[in-house]
């Protein structure tokens, strides 16, 4: 999908398909880095298009690809998602994702999670960084965007990125990696 | 790695549905522009010097230096986050179409004119120069990138003209866009700092060097 096309999905139901298509593989596989509940993994992932759905419009396509600019929102649900109560989000939300998974589902969402164990420790250990840092360090290392699309998708400039990104690596170097590469932290998720 | 038609299929049934229920689309949109971006062109200074204003707060880190960037409309942007290395950034607009003179050297005696007092009081430059001490300084551009320093450029060769862009900044960067497209024959974009501080660069347009104000001008053509 070409960016001048992204506000459609906000009103085009054959639009958003193609949208939807193109980046629900994408947008689960960056939830289940992040959290290793299938259910919860489901409702993110419907809210995620939702809040695609609604930051449509005011798109602008010098913002960038819409897959960067999908994974900028992608991260903001999930940031607010451990921000606050479970209930409380489902209590607005329009499609309740984990209403939609038959077992087979949730086995598969599983699979993921479990391929995804590793990132999701990554994750968890990005705790103590400052959030700047953080959200560049995750969108480049967990979801393997460059610094330019992770700049795209934060909405900061790309050299910012940079500088991040080489902060929170020094930063992380001795706590993450030292240990021959392998997390200390266990996987989060409650 | 593959969504098998299962919940997939059944999220975008109801998505579909919240996209098809939702009103219609206005026809204007909201514009918001992400960034003020405060140019001045054609200040026309008739004798050769430039003014160079700047904004800035100070941030004279040691990470990337400088970040250069095409746009799709031809223009460059550039972002300096410390000065450090003038002569990459140099060579990075230069290899980008922008014929580009770097001088990060704070040189007060060349300042030709006191410019109103100076701007940002709180961030001294490291040159030793307090204040409106510091000054515009360029280097001699083109083919020989020799950067000549005088202590005071003769003010009078008449050049055509000058653009001046204010450079504004972001998260203690100096950030702000050239569009080669716009130079003519023989300009040369100066890139200077008055105070040997970020807060403090300043880019200029000219065929020749420009002389500057010893400080952060007003942007008064």
């Amino acid at each position: 999908m070409e960016p001048d096309e992204l506000a459609r999905i906000a009103h085009d139901p054959a639009a958003f398909e193609a949208f939807y298509r193109e980046h629900v593989e994408a947008v689960q596989r960056f939830v289940v880095r992040r959290v290793a509940d299938p259910h919860v993994a489901a409702d993110l992932t419907a809210d995620v298009f939702l809040a695609a759905i609604d930051a449509a419009p005011s798109y602008q396509s010098g913002r960038g690809v819409p897959a960067a600019w999908v994974f900028g929102i992608a991260r903001n649900v999930v940031s607010a998602e451990h921000r606050r109560s479970g209930r409380e989000r489902r209590a607005r939300a329009q499609v309740e994702g984990r209403r939609l998974l038959d077992p087979d589902d949730v086995a598969r969402m599983q699979d993921r999670i479990d391929a995804e164990a590793r990132a999701r420790a990554v994750y968890a250990a990005l705790a103590g960084l400052p959030e700047g840092e953080r959200a560049v360090f995750e969108l480049v290392a967990l979801d393997d965007l460059t610094p330019a699309e992770a700049a795209t998708a934060l909405g900061i400039r790309a050299v910012t990125a940079r500088v991040r990104l080489h902060r929170a690596r020094a930063s992380l170097r001795g706590q993450l990696f030292d240990d021959d590469a392998r997390p200390t932290t266990q996987p989060m998720e409650a | 790695m593959t969504a098998s038609p299962r919940f997939e299929d059944r999220l975008l049934q109801q998505l579909r549905q919240v996209v098809a229920d939702r009103p219609a689309p206005r026809v204007a949109q909201r514009r918001r522009p992400r960034r003020t971006r405060l140019a001045l062109t054609g200040v026309g200074v008739a004798a050769a010097a430039a003014a160079v204003a700047v904004v800035a707060t100070s941030n004279d880190g040691s990470h990337s230096a400088y970040a250069v960037q095409a746009q799709a409309d031809g223009a460059v942007s550039v972002s300096i986050h410390s000065l450090s290395d003038a002569e990459g950034l140099q060579r990075s607009l230069r290899s980008a179409g922008v014929p580009a003179v770097v001088d990060y050297v704070p040189d007060a005696s060349a300042c030709a004119a006191p410019g109103p007092p100076a701007a940002s009081p709180g961030t001294p430059g490291m040159g030793g120069t307090a204040e409106r001490g510091a000054t515009l300084r360029t280097g001699t551009a083109g083919s020989g990138p020799r950067l000549s320093q005088e202590g005071k450029p003769p003010p009078g060769d008449g050049q055509r003209r000058t653009t001046m862009s204010v450079v504004s900044t972001r998260g203690g960067d100096a950030t702000f866009t050239i569009d080669p497209g716009t130079l003519k024959p023989g300009d040369k974009v100066y890139i200077t700092t008055s105070t040997g501080a970020v807060s403090s660069i300043g880019m200029a347009i000219a065929a020749h060097k420009p002389t500057a104000a010893c400080a952060p001008a007003a942007p008064t053509p």
